[in-house]
């Protein structure tokens, strides 16, 4: 089985903090303040935080 | 002003071949403010020109202080006639550092994707360009 190389891939269902060139995960828990914690500690910039959708589900409107 | 964000390659399994592909989505990183508390890090909002308004995940807005279950509540309807509750509070939206606009989202308990819809975000812009080729979103505003 092929597999894409993504650096999502363990995080699926999660809030991760992102660099922005997509390259590297700094960051990652069940929530956004959880994220948001562990990113002050680490005292990281130039960072976002993403939820990452479930892998076996297409986007709708509306997604839990 | 223009703004450019490259789309996000995230993974999704493919029943068909069994393989993990990715979709690439237009998400813009976006800090909410709420009476003069801003959020630090901004979050990845999907650009979605078929929500009607911006909706945001209540814990991200009770980050802040918003006392989410005190706005106002709706019904809010998606595909598939799924209904949700909803409850609206006035915001500012902050992208970058240089564009800043007061607005107004739905706070969600039941949903984690923030989502950035015409009415609240789109509005506030000229024109919002989707490049497929490049995998790039443009913002211009006059």
């Amino acid at each position: 089985m092929k597999k894409v190389k993504n650096i999502l891939l363990p995080y699926e269902k999660k809030w991760v903090a992102i660099s922005k060139d997509n390259s590297q995960v700094v960051a990652s828990g069940n929530s956004i303040k959880e994220v948001e914690k562990k990113v002050k500690k680490l005292k990281e910039k130039d960072i976002e935080i993403l939820y990452v959708t479930p892998f076996d589900q297409y986007l709708t409107p509306l997604c839990k | 002003m223009k703004k450019q964000y490259s789309y996000t390659p995230i993974p999704f399994f493919d029943p068909k071949t069994g393989e993990i592909k990715e979709i690439y989505r237009p998400y813009i990183p976006v800090r909410i403010v709420y009476r003069h508390k801003m959020v630090k890090i901004p979050v990845r909002c999907l650009l979605d020109s078929g929500v009607d308004r911006n909706l945001f995940p209540a814990l991200w807005g009770e980050n802040i202080g918003i006392p989410i279950k005190k706005g106002e509540s709706f019904l809010t309807q998606g595909i598939g006639g799924i209904g949700i509750k909803v409850y609206r509070h006035p915001i500012s939206i902050l992208v970058g550092t240089d564009i800043k606009f007061t607005t107004e989202a739905d706070f969600c308990y039941d949903h984690n994707i923030p989502l950035l819809g015409r009415f609240g975000f789109f509005n506030h812009f000229q024109k919002i360009t989707f490049d497929e080729e490049e995998k790039i979103v443009e913002l211009i505003r006059s």
